[in-house]
């Protein structure tokens, strides 16, 4: 396999499993974080930024994906 | 901003305490102070020795007051439950028409609205009730019947096989299939009281029974009751459908579950004029006397000497004359109200209430929807209202969705404007909304990069910067670093507001942590630029080993650790960039696919398609992104909770 | 799906409206029917106290609005579970004993030929019986003829009584008919609870065995293993309380091996038969190594001082309780919120009855307080 080849396939599976790992944690704490807020409404703020933390795995997923990518060329 | 608030003091006779709560109820400006005793008091207390006529210490509630309460509290219950089983008016009171009775109903005394609600539930809750157990009634009778209906029609194929004479009488029953040869006994049985005259017929019902039915003469019933009663299971109809054959208790409760629901229907429109009729009398008394006894209940907040009540609170300052005025006026200058010096180290006491510009107002909603913080820190909302839509701006920055949201938002403020909390999301929204539109203009990206597409971009150089800055892969690593730089800068913002909460609750080593550490980001920030551009290394090294020593001194052996944490939010705003180039991705293949249709209209459609899902997946994300950035990031460097909600002694809808 | 995530978070919402230990001692420190309801009217009780109170007064009203609280929060928690058919099923298991409870209810007011009204009043339609059932139930004119309307509308209960009839309609004993009620009822829990290994099903059904594919998930996750520790706990503590009350009969040890419910973890059907007839100290001894030995010791100088097996059998519903509401501790994504949950709102109800009943008749507090289970 070509460099290029292998780095944008390093490139993919670092998006897939970061992407995977966020999506199921944010499954958990948007239901869990849907059940809290339809009990407690005074918690949706804390509830949203909790749904958002997750996300950095992804963020920083596609920045790694990303830092990748750049040196293809 | 935090409104300052004013320790306030008032002081009258006992007898004038209920006309001095109901007063600042409908004032509605006092956070009330519960007085505890003083240590004197306490003392006194311990040793058995009578308190001094003029200590101060919490009131005793008289039986007179806890049984009035307690009067009020259950008629209300009442009230209430009456309420309830009402359906709701299909033209609702207005505001002004319920505030109109209920003042009315306030002015009364306590004795005369209870005379008003025993009244009130005398003619209106005993028909409400009638009317509740007729419809519980008919509901409960509907899920029976069809109960019933269901195995009358599983026996009905069995019951049409069976001719029934004159003078004769049917009784059906269930036997278990794990007996058959208990119902062959039973058939023999009953067969041999008459040959002739008794007919039995069987037939399978389900995996579980056998459905039988006897036929038989009226004179022969008791014997034949007494071989069913206890051999099987008697298919026991209601008693008014007992004696009916099979079909004719089908056919009879048939009709009875087609008029059950016009009966509840009755019943509802019954219960829909009483409420027409009482609904807002009932609603405004109960208002009243839940306001009648917040009043009684604040007296266990008041305090007393021998003669006088005492009781005290904050008001905000900007009511506090409005107030003073007031309750001077009304209660004939028999009540004195005195401002009290506030505690400095009691800071967490007193109540807060946020009071902003209408810039950045809006933002108080983000706010609102944490803890409060501690009365006399830094108010975050006018950096929440700068931080947040500049971070919005950075990661949508498209022109064109700006535009389009800034429409939306101005359009949606027309129809809400009498709704608090939407305006103050419009108003985020549109702050957000403005910011992506100068953001669009500086990345010269409108709906993706169709002013690259259509050359309407003009490039220029501004302070060595070539603009517009275009969101290429050639450029990501450059605007990860404005990024993360950007939130160096906000949490450095942070580390100094700490620094200042800290110097104004007089905690030193507190705010020598926030400035070492403040330090260190500064110098990190020098290295890092270094490697770009040449400044020198001396000010970023002797600012490094001063902020560290000032974090072992203001935090301990432990406080350098927390740098990795502080090197980890400001990695976290790499989120900017990282959102930033996805949306332009998605924005990008949105123009790209549109051009390769070949045909306008198609490609008109796609690209719409497209820049409509972005523009809702945008309009929520980057939201979310920019307060977690705010929330988790920028408020851990100064944010304190723990202060107290102003809730003020107010009547409340 | 088995998303315990949403239902566990409204349910951890749900557990702070619960009344605290405080609240409840504070409750039984009342003055009166009126005071207490009063007190309730400022916790998350206050709707549903306003609909009974407007039914009927003072002390009925009260009852009223309790049992329709209990009722309406069992909807709520059959509707968050919904979407999870592992959660709806163990759900389903623990809202049974409320069957039983009802059923139990129905045959002793026959027994002893209550008026339907009373009946009504201790029943609670949470179980699979809803209140139109029940309503009927109650109405019946006799012992049959409840039995018969369980038949007819297809109730799984209907079978161990009809089989227990015959010899209630001889010999008048209840507890005859009561037994193989509760035999039936922890066979019905042990098998949708049991512990299932892949192919097990298709071996079954290949031996002509119990039917297929009853137990929930097949027993094997750790949701269900919680409720199977559960159900065991309940049979054990059943045993118990059932050679507590044997000690006091003079059988002969042998005749007391029909009383034994299988199922257990403690107590096997050797041991109950070896202490069956046994006196408290004797059964203290047998009992020695498990958890019940410390709880029935704790209690045993009450019993000694009052003599009454009530007190012991009351002690052992405490523990199960305790056990029970300890889970809320326990994962959060699996069903132990719920187990917890249930377990203290039923615990609830029943304090909360016994506070009401005995403000009614003036019992002193102190006898009150000793009657509640507070966790």
């Amino acid at each position: 396999m070509s460099e290029i080849a292998v780095k944008a396939l390093a490139a993919a599976l670092t998006i897939l499993g970061c992407s995977w790992a966020t999506a199921v944690v944010q499954m958990r704490v948007g239901s869990a974080g849907a059940g809290t807020i339809a009990e407690r409404p005074e918690t949706a703020g804390m509830v949203i930024a909790l749904e958002a933390i997750p996300e950095t795995i992804v963020v920083l997923g596609f920045v790694v994906a990303a830092m990748i990518v750049t040196t293809l060329k | 901003m935090f409104l300052p608030m004013a320790k306030v003091e008032l002081v009258g006779p006992k007898s004038l305490l209920p006309q001095t709560l109901s007063l600042l109820h409908r004032l509605g400006t006092l956070h009330f102070e519960p007085v505890v005793a003083s240590e004197a008091t306490e003392e006194a207390a311990e040793t058995g020795q009578a308190v001094a006529a003029e200590e101060v210490r919490p009131i005793t509630v008289d039986e007179e007051c806890k049984q009035l309460r307690a009067a009020l509290e259950d008629k209300v219950s009442v009230i209430n439950g009456i309420l309830e089983s009402l359906p709701p008016l299909e033209n609702p009171p207005s505001d002004e028409e319920l505030e109109r009775r209920v003042k009315e109903l306030s002015a009364r005394t306590s004795e005369e609205l209870l005379a008003e609600v025993d009244r009130a539930i005398a003619e209106q809750g005993e028909r409400t009730r009638e009317l509740s157990a007729q419809k519980d009634r008919a509901r409960l009778d509907l899920l029976t019947l069809r109960r019933y209906e269901t195995i009358l029609e599983k026996i009905q194929p069995l019951a049409a096989r069976l001719e029934i004479p004159p003078d004769h009488q049917t009784t059906a029953f269930l036997i278990e299939r794990t007996h058959p040869a208990a119902l062959d006994a039973i058939r023999h049985e009953l067969v041999n009281l008459d040959r002739v005259r008794i007919r039995v017929e069987h037939e399978e019902l389900d995996e579980n029974a056998t459905a039988g039915i006897v036929v038989y003469p009226a004179d022969l019933s008791q014997k034949i009751h007494e071989v069913l009663a206890d051999n099987v299971s008697l298919i026991r109809l209601p008693a008014e459908f007992a004696g009916l054959s099979p079909q004719e208790a089908l056919t009879a409760i048939r009709q009875r579950t087609e008029e059950l629901p016009h009966t509840v229907k009755e019943v509802d429109s019954e219960l829909a004029a009483l409420a027409r009729q009482s609904y807002v009398a009932l609603k405004a008394l109960a208002a009243a006397v839940r306001d009648r006894i917040e009043e009684l209940q604040c007296n266990s907040l008041c305090g007393e000497t021998e003669f006088t009540f005492v009781i005290r609170g904050w008001v905000p300052r900007k009511d506090l004359r409005r107030t003073e005025e007031t309750i001077r006026t009304e209660l004939e200058g028999r009540v004195l109200i005195e401002e009290r010096p506030v505690d400095e180290e009691k800071l967490e006491e007193v109540p807060v209430v946020m009071e902003n510009p209408k810039w950045a107002k809006p933002f108080e909603l983000i706010l609102s929807l944490f803890q409060p913080p501690v009365y006399g820190t830094v108010d975050p909302t006018p950096f929440i209202a700068i931080f947040f839509p500049v971070f919005f701006g950075i990661i949508v920055g498209d022109a064109g969705y700006g535009l389009v949201w800034l429409i939306i938002a101005l359009l949606l403020r027309r129809k809400f404007k009498n709704n608090p909390g939407v305006m103050s999301f419009l108003g985020i929204f549109s702050a957000g909304a403005i910011a992506t539109i100068l953001f669009g203009i500086l990345y010269g990206e409108a709906f993706g990069d169709l002013p690259h597409r259509f050359h309407l971009v003009r490039e220029i150089h501004l302070f060595g910067l070539e603009l517009p800055f275009e969101r290429s892969m050639e450029n990501m690593m450059p605007l990860l670093f404005v990024t993360v730089g950007l939130g160096a800068f906000c949490i450095l913002v942070g580390l100094l507001l700490g620094a200042v909460n800290a110097f104004r609750g007089r905690h030193t080593r507190h705010a020598m942590e926030k400035i070492g550490m403040a330090l260190v980001l500064v110098s990190a920030v020098l290295f890092a630029l270094r490697m770009v551009v040449n400044i020198p290394g001396a000010l970023g090294g002797i600012m490094l080993p001063v902020g560290l020593v000032l974090l072992v001194v203001g935090g301990g052996l432990m406080g350098p650790m927390e740098v990795f944490s502080m090197l980890g939010n400001v990695a976290s705003f790499a989120r900017l960039m990282a959102l930033g180039m996805s949306g332009v991705v998605l924005a990008v293949t949105a123009n790209t696919l549109a051009t390769k249709m070949g045909n306008l209209a198609a490609g008109l459609a796609i690209a719409g398609l497209l820049h409509a899902i972005a523009l809702l997946i945008h309009a929520f994300s980057p939201g979310i992104h920019a307060i977690r950035l705010n929330v988790i990031e920028f408020f851990k460097w100064f944010y304190e909770t723990g202060g107290k909600r102003y809730k003020p002694f107010a009547r409340g809808r | 799906m088995r998303d315990y995530g949403y239902l566990n978070a409204r349910l951890r919402a749900m557990k702070t409206r619960l009344l605290s230990r405080a609240a409840l001692e504070s409750l039984s420190k009342a003055e009166g029917v009126a005071q207490l309801m009063t007190a309730l009217l400022s916790t998350a009780y206050k709707p549903d106290l306003e609909w009974g109170r407007l039914r009927q007064p003072g002390a009925a009203g009260l009852e009223e609005g309790l049992r329709r609280h209990v009722v309406v929060t069992v909807q709520k928690v059959a509707q968050y579970a919904a979407a999870n058919p592992e959660a709806s099923a163990i759900l389903r298991v623990l809202v049974s004993r409320w069957d039983v409870h009802n059923l139990r209810t129905l045959l002793r007011g026959q027994h002893i030929s209550a008026p339907s009204f009373e009946i009504r009043e201790s029943l609670l339609p949470v179980g699979s019986l809803d209140e139109s059932q029940l309503e009927e139930l109650s109405g019946q004119s006799s012992m049959k003829a409840v039995i018969d309307l369980l038949l007819v509308w297809g109730s799984p209960y209907a079978r161990p009584l009809l089989a227990g009839y015959p010899d209630y309609a001889k010999t008048h004993d209840l507890s005859a008919l009561e037994l193989k009620l509760d035999q039936f009822h922890y066979r019905y829990l042990c098998d949708v609870t049991r512990r299932r290994w892949p192919g097990s099903c298709l071996m079954a059904a290949v031996a002509r065995r119990r039917p297929a594919g009853r137990s929930i998930s097949g027993g094997r996750t750790f949701s269900v293993s919680l409720v199977r520790e559960v159900v065991r706990r309940e049979i054990d503590v059943v045993n118990i309380v059932t050679l507590l009350r044997l000690s006091r009969e003079g059988l002969p040890p042998e005749e007391c091996r029909r009383f034994y419910i299988p199922g257990g973890k403690a107590v096997s059907e050797e041991s109950f038969v070896k202490l069956a007839g046994k006196g408290v100290g004797e059964l203290l001894t047998g009992l020695a190594g498990t958890p019940y030995a410390k709880v029935l010791e704790e209690a045993l100088p009450r019993f000694l001082e009052r003599g009454a097996v009530s007190l012991l059998e009351r002690r052992l519903e405490e523990y199960l309780v305790t056990q029970a509401v300890s889970l809320f501790r326990g994962d959060l994504l699996s069903s132990a919120v719920m187990i917890a949950y249930l377990y203290a709102k039923f615990n609830e109800l029943t304090n909360l009855r016994l506070l009401a009943r005995g403000k009614e008749v003036r019992m002193p507090e102190a006898r009150l307080k000793e009657a509640l289970i507070l966790v």
